[in-house]
């Protein structure tokens, strides 16, 4: 690949890596530091190797899909190791972020209600900051069709902490 | 920001640490001086350490389950773990109303939680055979012509008119399809159609998708938004969600319909199936359901030795930082949960073969006991199909899955 592909790569590794990052944490638990960069740069291995792939108008939307795939394979690493994992000492790994964010349990409690479906896309505008558009892209579904789930997902997540703070 | 928004944002688990990766120049040109063909194995630590998953669809863990003497009439069913967004619960997995945290559970059965073991029939589900055709079906029943198109050869295939009204069908697990029209009328919500007009909307769609099907338990709502172009146009529409049901028992399928203020529909989603064969499963009592939850705790948390409380009470290394404080076993907080109501539902599940099916599972709900007292209530799923009918093998628990 020539220059012109590494300053692209660079620039996207510069500009993306912290929502990457974000992204990978925001779904893993627990994880340490250098497993985090870990999954980073294999995130951006798939991107450089795809380069040409990425669209210059949803570039972080495509590279949260490769995190997706890289997570994916991930669990099942996990899986496989599972029964060897079992064997081990424990290992004191570092505290989840999500131990320090459970205060708000009617929150809790509604997202836990929402289906799959609707705490994904929720959470990918709320937490990444992914617009409808990136939600299109990330889920490859139109712009359109996006909006509608998303705004049914917070219309679903607004009745559901509703009905949990009645309680 | 709204305040929904904003109580998001707050629980949002980077908030505040944000990741910075050490060594960003490094990271450039170790890639960058890669063959582009050359693998990298960078799992050498993370397969040892990653201890769970999390938010987009995770799954407790995968099981294999094969009803082993449940007679001729009786299918085997080997469930398989999958992901996706209509992937099938896990054994024990907390459902709606409750996060199942990096914490053990202890369930306690209440009272009224009987020993009796009843029969409830499964359903295997029927699928479309082709993905594209019957998104052409449903599109044309909403009106949307146009060819289905295969997106980036992903599961999804969309059919878009002219007009930009899209059909969505989204061929993974129990197959999903998501109308959205290309416009909708302005108005205030004072002009939305009422309940009764919209429910009749959908059960004459209903009607023409035929899959068999019935609805129950509507929750209907009202959704005002504004055009955020600076124009002063007011949409509204009248929404309402089903459980969709079979053999009058709910399922953990849903259908959803939007219209507007001319009754024209916005949005409409929901299932693709129907159901083939029935099977008439013995099902363990509502008790022992219980011990089958605190036994999946147990293997869950094989190894550890649990604290008592919430999370969040334990110190914590951020990214980027050494942890300097001495190695000890800490295990995850037990939270107390006493079993009281009930209900049964069907949940679907994928087996090894690749049928769907809805099979019974006991909806448990009870309140939480933390250990600084406070309550809070939710809901507990277990598989009701009697445990002597099923074999289980394969990976069947991992630690700290957070599941919410």
């Amino acid at each position: 690949m020539g220059s012109q592909d590494e300053d692209r790569f660079a620039r996207l590794v510069r500009e993306h890596s912290s929502a990457v990052g974000n992204y990978l944490r925001r779904r893993l638990y627990p994880l340490t530091a250098t497993d985090l960069d870990d999954l980073v740069e294999e995130t951006f291995i798939v991107v450089w190797r795809r380069l040409d792939s990425v669209p210059s108008d949803a570039e972080l939307p495509w590279m949260l899909g490769v995190a997706r795939n890289v997570l994916r394979n991930a669990r099942r690493s996990k899986n496989r190791r599972s029964a060897f994992e079992a064997t081990l000492p424990p290992v004191a790994d570092e505290a989840s972020a999500e131990e320090h964010v459970i205060a708000d349990t009617s929150v809790r409690d509604a997202l836990a209600a929402l289906s799959d479906d609707d705490r994904e896309v929720l959470l990918l505008n709320a937490w990444d900051g992914l617009d409808t558009h990136a939600l299109g892209a990330y889920l490859v579904i139109s712009t359109n069709a996006a909006a509608v789930r998303l705004s049914r997902a917070q219309h679903r997540f607004r009745e559901l902490l509703s009905a949990a703070e009645v309680h | 920001m709204s305040d929904f928004e904003d109580r998001l944002a707050t629980l949002d688990p980077v908030a505040g640490t944000s990741y910075q990766h050490r060594d960003l120049d490094a990271l450039i040109s170790r890639i960058t001086e890669q063959p582009v063909t050359r693998k990298i194995g960078l799992w050498r630590r993370i397969e040892l350490k990653l201890a769970g998953t999390l938010v987009t669809g995770a799954l407790v863990g995968a099981a294999t389950v094969a009803l082993v003497q449940g007679g001729s009439s009786l299918p085997v069913l080997a469930i398989q773990n999958a992901v996706g967004t209509t992937a099938p619960k896990a054994f024990g997995a907390a459902a709606s109303g409750a996060m199942q945290i990096y914490a053990r559970f202890n369930f306690t059965a209440g009272p009224g939680l009987t020993a009796t073991t009843p029969t409830n029939l499964s359903y295997e589900l029927q699928i479309p055979s082709s993905a594209a055709s019957e998104a052409s079906r449903v599109a044309s029943i909403f009106g949307v012509s146009g060819s289905p198109v295969n997106a980036s050869g992903s599961s999804d295939w969309l059919v878009t008119d002219s007009s930009g009204a899209t059909l969505d069908y989204s061929n993974v697990g129990v197959p999903q399809w998501t109308y959205t029209s290309a416009t909708s009328t302005n108005a205030s919500s004072a002009d939305v159609p009422s309940q009764t007009t919209l429910a009749g909307d959908v059960q004459s769609y209903l009607k023409k998708l035929g899959y068999g099907y019935t609805l129950s338990a509507p929750s209907f709502g009202t959704t005002t938004s504004s055009s955020d172009t600076g124009t002063s146009s007011t949409t509204s529409t009248e929404d309402v969600t089903y459980s969709v049901d079979v053999g009058g028992v709910a399922t953990d399928q849903s259908l959803s319909f939007s219209v507007d203020a001319n009754n024209g529909v916005v949005s409409a989603s929901g299932p693709a199936f129907s159901v083939g064969t029935t099977t008439n499963d013995p099902l363990q009592s509502l008790a022992a359901g219980v011990s089958a939850l605190n036994a999946e705790q147990q293997s869950r948390f094989p190894s550890t030795t649990p604290t008592t409380g919430m999370p969040g009470s334990g110190s914590g290394v951020q990214p980027g930082t050494t942890d300097t404080t001495p190695t000890t076993l800490v295990g995850p907080p037990v939270v107390n949960v006493t079993l009281n109501a009930d209900a049964l539902s069907l949940a679907t599940y994928q087996l090894t073969d690749g049928s769907l099916w809805l099979l019974p599972v006991y909806d448990y709900t009870g309140t939480e006991i933390t250990a600084d007292g406070s309550t809070s209530s939710g809901t507990w799923n277990e598989l009701a199909v009697d445990p002597t009918y099923v074999k289980v093998s394969g990976p069947a628990s991992s630690h700290g899955v957070i599941n919410y």
